[in-house]
């Protein structure tokens, strides 16, 4: 009796949870209300055996329960009822199917209109490419991989000198138009998902996948990897941008071609000598930082890193939160940096520069540092030496004290909270692992021994 | 050529004398099924505070310092290996298949008992070598449990070391354990029944053992083959699934493998594995449904019919695992389709228990409570799997919490509840003493409410668009605040049930100990295991002479009979079958 | 894909014949005991055994053949990095070696059902010996192809040929255990007058060379498939 009475609860509790609670699909922002259609055919389908069948049984049981002197019906078989049960089911299961099978015909074939990019995922970064104005992807290839040629660019291959790079994890597209998007990645299984948009597709080393789809609503909408390819799979983010036309335009004339970024100036460290004189005064004539100025070690980082750095405090990704006191410092002196002439210059000296490893200023559990740090190694490296392609710094051998304010500043979101700092938002998510004080003091403990 | 089997096999039955060779290196059936049932569960414990863990991390992100994204992987990828596996697997086939396989068909044994008996010493080495991996350095793999590659075998992965190459090496002998038990489940089934015994008038429970052995006899080579090939990869460098990578700013040298084709051969081996656990469970629980209702199972050759037909056609749906995995988008169109042909002999199959307890004389008894709580978790998991299951539906929701909500609550919840189900109900016959009522029921309570509690709103955050297989959710624009929540609520709802297991192996000590002693057929049932001539079975099952068998296994409540139920070996007495005819026509 | 359509096949029509045979059966209806139905454990056990473990076998062995067209491209559409083998020509000799070992274990079974000891001695030997003859010959080729040192570990088809003539290989050696265990009881020569030991010594016999043309069957299989890709 009572587990009948359960039975006919949680069927009324499943349609109550169903129809009030607030979570449920988020606003639909592509074409596909098809994909939508399809889910709700299949709740009304689902829900009405579900609860026709919950009840029934539910009835069963309290009308067929064992009462003293009543005994079962024998009945082995009843041909018709049966033949008309899988007759009925199958009519069901056929209303589900048929708009299944021609929305998934829509899904696989691409409008020929459509924008084409290529979303290129590596651990744990998103990228992307345009064809340029010649209309067609160059070749890539994973040998041709480097720090300087992230995409793997074919630089014998014509085709890709217009391509149009996009390093960083955003993407933007126009508004209404249909966008294809090619999937291809360098190293694991990843998957290209956005809620709003409905969609989601595998990338697989070794092949182009696709999909499609046409944005109807502006906005920004997250990517996120929704197929495990590693120890960062959570902190895989990236965005698409969702711009008027004319917006798109101009954002998509801002972004560099294969061809610009070969042409790259390289720094004269002679030049760039004269230019750092500025940095001197805080950071040290050697680069070796000063702690009492609150100004890190920089000798020693990697190149790339600092390009980054300096156009994000140029940019105020970095340094413009009221709460980054030293941020705020560093800004002024970063604009000094903004021409990229000037920039290679003084990258260029700084290679220059001995790399002293400074002193130990934090102090902490060493053993427990270093099960910490597992996670960590990941993407700066087992020997914290800086790894370019998951975008991490060099830990090693920098200021220490810098090393415990970045987390603390990373953990509580003054660093890597602007909205467009999607590097900075992955450290976020990383930093947040090191749920106690003393985490921190151990894990930097433990890079001091690298 | 004169073989005189019957004869001959007293000879070999191998009578043991000592403690040793009756309980350690024992060759009984019944002996192994319990030593499979001891070591699954004690797994499966472990599995069962693994995942403990895990949701502990996702209710409460910030609380437990010693969770990390390293461990979390460890812990997902073991829990859900262990319980497709090593729990479920080992336990319906090598447990309950082994103890009632000879039971229910009339045999003294199985036909190969050495072999029996090495394919439980075999899974054992299986399970300790996957123990061993979380020992070694790097501990554990991380790659999820259907450890696809290439990530699998690179260095972004927790346990891509040692843990990987252990995990594989543990899955290939738990296949070959798996080869020597199963081989014994087959044959016994087909050459060892008693007289009397046709195929048609096996229970169920024999009929749903039988055709997921022969599923798993042909499925496991895909993962055997996939495991080979994989480890082969890591080892020594081949590039079956590894094409060229530049992974962690590393290349390797491996050139043009292909991802995907592991996905094939893992899910060749992984959907018909979802049949391998539901299978046993569609066939006890048609056996439980129809003793404690006293009613003859309903449409007993059609529920034959959507075993074999389930069996045969979950070999041609596997790639509705991979609708987004990149594979030839066309294959999509087939794979939706045959899908959702499952889903009809599937539903006949529901309609049938339902059938059953209409116009039944139900008694609630505890295995009666599982029984039934597994119609509304199976009808629950089932209907959710028409979502997945079709292709473009299964876009938005595919690696979502939908999947997971939906696969605990078909492959997960509704199993175990059979598992439940049939530990109360042959407790007694195993055992020779009665569960305990009140612990059961509340074991039972906590357990069905508790676990719906889990995986209900799990699928409606999965419509939400929450990815599965995430270590932390940090910011993401779309998750409202008071999703978070809502993973508090079900972490809780997870330690309560994880709690009322706790009560079930106290209700398990306590009734070994103290329990009511209990007769030879405590349930009143019809199958044979219940007509032995001792409580437990003695080695050899059935005294001096086999049964010999008369009628189906299903004559509850035949009219005209004044007892309720007429076990299979009781001969047709005078005037039976005029009785039974009327009493059929009457409807 | 093609593996899975196989197997569906082979299980669609060995369902279909059972269907048709027995599960037309209305059980509630045909009372009593059935004469001719089986009772208890029946003798050809071991040989229902062998046959489901050659099933097995043959499934895995199928789900190779998958894997293998798989990784050369079917399904792709494209050939990535395939490429073909130049198989050492022992393999020719290598399998009319192992047809001769089949050949000698068909010999010794008749030998076997006659009754006829010392032929039975002679033939299943010569069998056990012809298939390690075999064996020794799958080795030579190995280092025949390493010795070319035109195939690295990552060459697909290199490594494939190596694990399927292994896996093969190893199907045999477990044969060949069956088969020494029994030769070596055949040897010590037997109670002729204890009908037991006979039949399953003869028994045995007659399974190993099932079992040796199951193998025959599997590389001949194996040898196509690689000569022609």
């Amino acid at each position: 009796m009572a587990l009948a009475i359960v039975i006919v609860l949680l069927v009324a509790g499943s349609l109550l949870f169903h129809f009030l609670s607030p979570w449920y699909f988020t606003p639909l922002a592509s074409n596909w209300s098809t994909i939508d259609f399809t889910v709700d055919v299949t709740f009304w389908v689902t829900g009405v055996v579900f609860v026709g069948i919950n009840l029934f049984s539910a009835y069963a049981l309290i009308k067929y329960r064992h009462r003293k002197g009543h005994k079962a019906h024998y009945e082995p078989e009843n041909k018709k009822l049966e033949i008309w049960l899988t007759a009925v089911t199958t009519v069901g299961v056929a209303a589900m199917l048929a708009p299944g099978l021609v929305v998934w015909g829509d899904f696989i074939t691409v409008p020929d209109n459509a924008l084409r990019f290529e979303a290129l995922g590596k651990q744990w970064h998103w990228s992307y490419r345009l064809p340029g104005d010649d209309g067609e992807f160059g070749d890539t290839e994973v040998r041709h991989m480097t720090v300087d040629n992230p995409f793997g660019m074919d630089p014998e291959d014509p085709a890709g000198q217009d391509d149009i790079l996009i390093a960083d994890p955003v993407m933007h597209l126009p508004l209404d138009q249909p966008a294809h998007v090619l999937l291809r990645s360098t190293d694991v299984l990843h998957n290209f998902a956005v809620p709003q948009f409905r969609i989601k597709m595998d990338l697989v080393p070794g092949m182009v996948t696709y999909q499609w789809f046409t944005p109807v609503k502006t906005g920004t909408y997250e990517i996120l990897c929704e197929e495990l390819c590693g120890i960062g799979h959570f902190a895989m983010r990236g965005k698409v941008v969702v711009d008027e036309q004319a917006d798109w335009e101009q954002w998509l004339a801002r972004q560099p071609t294969f061809a610009d970024t070969l042409a790259r100036p390289v720094g004269d460290a002679a030049l760039g000598a004269a230019n750092y004189a500025v940095c001197t005064a805080c950071h040290g004539a050697q680069g070796e930082g000063l702690q009492a100025l609150n100004a890190p070690k920089i000798a020693g980082q990697e190149d790339w890193y600092m390009r980054r750095q300096i156009a994000n405090y140029i940019s105020g990704v970095r340094g413009a939160d009221a709460r980054d006191v030293f941020g705020l410092q560093m800004r002024p002196m970063a604009t000094i940096l903004a021409n990229e002439a000037v920039l290679e210059n003084v990258i260029a000296y700084m290679r220059t520069l001995p790399d002293v490893p400074p002193e130990q200023t934090v102090f902490g559990d060493v053993e427990r540092g270093a099960k910490l740090y597992t996670t960590c190694g990941f993407c700066h490296g087992a020997e914290a030496q800086g790894v370019w392609s998951t975008n991490a710094p060099r830990l090693a051998g920098m200021s220490d004290w810098y090393l415990a304010r970045q987390l603390e500043n990373f953990q509580q979101g003054i660093r890597g909270g602007h909205e467009t700092d999607v590097y900075g938002d992955q450290m976020y998510m990383m930093a947040n692992i090191l749920k106690d004080e003393a985490a921190i003091n151990d894990i930097i403990a433990y890079i001091n021994t690298l | 050529m004169a073989y005189v089997a019957i004869a001959d096999r007293d000879h070999h039955l191998h009578d043991p004398d000592t403690f040793i060779t009756k309980y350690i290196w024992s060759q009984d059936h019944k002996v192994i099924a319990i030593q499979y049932g001891v070591v699954a569960i004690g797994v499966g414990l472990i599995a069962l505070a693994l995942s403990l863990l895990m949701r502990l991390q996702i209710g409460f992100p910030d609380l437990f310092s010693f969770m990390t994204p390293y461990n979390y992987y460890q812990y997902v990828t073991t829990h859900g290996m262990i319980m497709v596996i090593y729990l479920l697997t080992a336990l319906f086939l090598g447990g309950f298949g082994n103890y009632l396989i000879p039971l229910m068909c009339g045999a003294r044994d199985m036909v190969f008992p050495y072999m029996n008996m090495l394919s439980f010493w075999v899974y054992l080495l299986s399970v300790i070598v996957l123990i061993a991996s979380f020992f070694v350095p790097g501990g554990a793999t991380g790659a999820g449990w259907t450890l696809y590659p290439p990530q699998a075998i690179l260095d972004g992965t927790p346990g891509s070391d040692w843990g990987i190459v252990l995990m594989l090496v543990s899955l290939a002998i738990f296949i070959v354990a798996f080869t020597m038990g199963g081989l014994n489940y087959v044959t016994t089934v087909l050459q060892a029944r008693c007289r009397g015994m046709t195929l048609m008038r096996m229970p169920l429970s024999v009929w749903g053992i039988f055709v997921a052995t022969i599923l798993g006899l042909l499925a496991f080579p895909a993962l055997f083959v996939a495991a080979i090939m994989m480890t082969l990869d890591r080892m020594i460098g081949t590039s079956f699934f590894m094409p060229a990578l530049l992974a962690l700013g590393e290349t390797t040298d491996t050139t043009g493998g292909s991802p995907i084709l592991f996905q094939h051969l893992f899910w060749f081996f992984g959907h018909p594995e979802v049949y391998i656990v539901a299978l046993p469970a569609f066939g006890i629980v048609s056996d439980l449904l129809s003793t404690h209702a006293r009613k003859n199972i309903f449409g007993y050759r059609m529920m034959v019919w959507a075993i074999v037909a389930i069996g045969a056609l979950s070999f041609v749906v596997w790639a509705h695992h991979m609708y987004v995995s990149g594979m030839n988008p066309y294959f999509g169109f087939f794979f939706a389709t045959t899908t959702l042909i499952i889903a009809v002999p599937t539903a006949i199959k529901v309609y049938n228990w339902v059938l059953t307890l209409w116009r039944g004389d139900i008694h609630l008894n505890l295995p009666m409570l599982w029984a039934t709580g597994f119609i509304f978790t199976f009808i629950h998991g089932g209907l959710t799997g028409l979502f997945l299951g079709n292709v473009t539906v299964d876009l938005p929701l595919s690696d979502t919490y939908f999947v997971i909500g939906h696969f605990h609550m078909v492959m997960g919840v509704s199993p175990v509840m059979v598992l439940f189900g049939a530990i109360y109900h042959w407790f007694p016959k195993i055992t020779g003493r009665m569960p305990n009522d009140v612990l059961g029921k509340i074991h039972f309570w906590m357990t069905f409410l508790g676990t719906y509690a889990i995986y209900l709103p799990m699928h409606y955050l999965g419509i939400l668009g929450m990815p599965r297989r995430y270590y932390d959710y940090g910011q993401t624009d779309f998750i409202p605040d008071s999703a978070l929540g809502v993973n508090q609520g079900i972490t809780i709802a997870a330690i309560v049930v994880a709690t009322a297991q706790l009560i079930f192996l106290f209700n398990v000590a306590l009734s070994l100990w103290k329990g009511k002693r209990a007769d030879s057929n405590p349930w009143r049932a019809t199958t044979l295991e219940w007509q032995t001539p001792d409580t437990p079975p003695k080695h050899g099952n059935w005294g001096p002479k086999l049964p010999e068998v008369h009628r189906w296994a299903y004559d509850y409540s035949v009219p005209g009979d004044e007892a309720d139920f007429i076990p299979q070996n009781h001969p047709i007495k005078p005037g039976e079958e005029s009785l039974r005819v009327a009493g059929a026509s009457r409807k | 894909m093609m593996t899975g359509l196989a197997i569906g096949l082979v299980l669609g029509v060995t369902v279909w014949w059972v269907l048709i045979q027995r599960l037309k059966d209305k059980p509630w209806e045909r009372q009593g005991v059935i004469e001719g139905s089986q009772d208890g454990l029946t003798s050809s056990a071991p040989k229902v055994g062998l046959w489901v473990f050659m099933a097995m076998v043959a499934s895995l062995f199928l789900i190779f053949n998958g894997a293998y067209l798989m990784r050369m491209g079917f399904g792709h559409g494209e050939l990535v990095g395939w490429v073909p083998l130049d198989e050492p020509g022992i393999l020719w000799l290598n399998t009319f070696v192992l047809v001769a070992a089949s050949g000698a274990m068909q010999t010794a079974t008749g030998a076997a059902r006659k009754g006829d000891l010392g032929a039975l001695r002679t033939w299943f030997t010569a069998g056990g010996v012809l298939s390690v003859v075999f064996l020794a010959g799958q080795l030579l080729a190995w280092q025949q192809l390493a010795a070319t040192g035109r195939y690295g570990v990552s060459d697909p088809a290199y490594s494939f040929f190596i694990l399927l003539t292994a896996i093969h290989g190893l199907h045999l050696v477990g044969g060949l255990v069956v088969l020494g265990r029994t030769a070596a009881q055949v040897w010590r020569g037997l109670d002729t007058e204890n009908v037991v030991a006979v039949g399953t010594i003869r028994q045995t016999v007659r399974l190993c060379t099932t079992y040796w043309h199951f193998l025959l069957l599997v590389w001949l299989g194996l040898f196509t498939q690689l000569s022609i890709t």
